[in-house]
């Protein structure tokens, strides 16, 4: 009984090994992507590589892709970007109040310099009506 | 046998992180790896001294010659009766879990797959490998380090073992593990692991 278990144990082991070599191989290359590295492509050749190597050079590949640091990384800067888009919605709310408080005020304004244009008008055109007037009668 | 038991662990971390889902970044890669290496090299530590293994075993044939019974004139030496006996050369730190009667079990290289029951019959005066081969010429290389280890005499008492005993030529290899009474728990992981051991046996190395 304990044979067989012994069996089972040892091809578990050989699969689950092989499966953890090809697991392991490309974690350099997805750090390298999130640092926007410029050796991203070599890093991952490499690593495919790094099985002929029964993984000799893995360590020194992770190194390799932690080695720069992007300032672009896509990762941190859509981080960035998320976070600005949130501050800069906040901070436009507040504006368009603001701007709206300033709109009633100028319409406010607006209207009230219209009421007193209106007027000069008025007596202007009263005035123009009676020279006419004025004229005509003359004639 | 240490390197089946680093690789089996290493593969049961594998498997969690699999199922579970875990991530492998710079956290989680080297925190399973450190903290593998301190429980394996414990579980090693321990299964070495309460349960000891040693892949330096062989059996040999040793005559015991009887002295011809000249009475009834005729010479016969059929009677020298050659009993074949297994020695394991064990790790000197093992000696007190080495005791005569203790279970032990053997499996031979050339057996593959199969492992046999049997006890430590008695204890041989400590010596270097080597001087105990010497005499034969023939010195294996592994053996001829030269360190000194406790030769343990096995007795197989595997009635299986009874189809092979006449097809096993004299000096052939083995791996032997002696159960200790302490840490029965851990002498079940030693039986395994011999058993693994056991079946990589089919696996014909490649050079």
């Amino acid at each position: 009984m304990l044979d067989y278990i012994a069996l089972g144990i040892l091809i578990f082991t050989a699969t689950s090994l092989l499966f953890g070599a090809i697991a392991i191989l490309n974690i350099p290359y997805k750090i390298a992507v999130d640092r926007n590295h410029p050796h991203q492509d070599a890093i991952h050749h490499a690593g495919w590589v790094s099985l002929f190597t029964l993984h000799a050079i893995w360590p020194l590949l992770w190194i390799w892709a932690a080695a720069y640091r992007g300032d672009l990384s896509p990762r941190l800067s859509q981080i960035n970007e998320d976070t600005a888009i949130n501050d800069k919605a906040a901070t436009e709310e507040s504006d368009i109040d603001a701007d709206i408080g300033q709109l009633d005020a100028d319409i406010t304004d607006s209207v009230s310099l219209l009421g007193h244009k209106f007027e000069v008008l008025d007596d202007r055109i009263e005035r123009i009506e009676n020279a006419i007037m004025a004229a005509s009668n003359a004639a | 046998m240490e390197l089946l038991l680093v690789s089996t662990c290493a593969a049961i971390c594998i498997a969690i992180f699999a199922a579970l889902r875990i991530p492998l970044n710079q956290f989680t890669v080297p925190a399973t790896s450190i903290g593998g290496i301190v429980l394996v090299f414990a579980l090693i530590q321990v299964l070495n001294y309460y349960h000891p293994y040693t892949g330096l075993s062989q059996q040999h044939l040793t005559t015991v010659p009887v002295t011809p019974d000249f009475n009834e004139r005729v010479m016969d030496t059929s009677q020298s009766s050659a009993e074949p006996k297994l020695i394991a050369w064990f790790h000197r730190n093992s000696l007190l879990h080495l005791n005569q009667g203790r279970a032990a079990e053997v499996t031979f290289d050339s057996i593959p797959g199969k492992v046999f029951s049997g006890e430590v019959q008695m204890l041989l005066p400590m010596q270097g490998e080597n001087q105990a081969l010497t005499r034969d010429q023939n010195i294996d290389p592994v053996v001829a380090a030269g360190e000194i280890r406790i030769p343990v005499v096995i007795s197989i008492s595997d009635p299986r073992y009874e189809n092979y005993a006449t097809r096993i030529p004299g000096r052939s290899y083995a791996q032997a593990a002696v159960y200790g009474e302490e840490f029965q728990q851990l002498a079940l992981v030693r039986k395994t692991l011999l058993r693994m051991s056991a079946w990589m046996n089919y696996l014909s190395p490649i050079s």
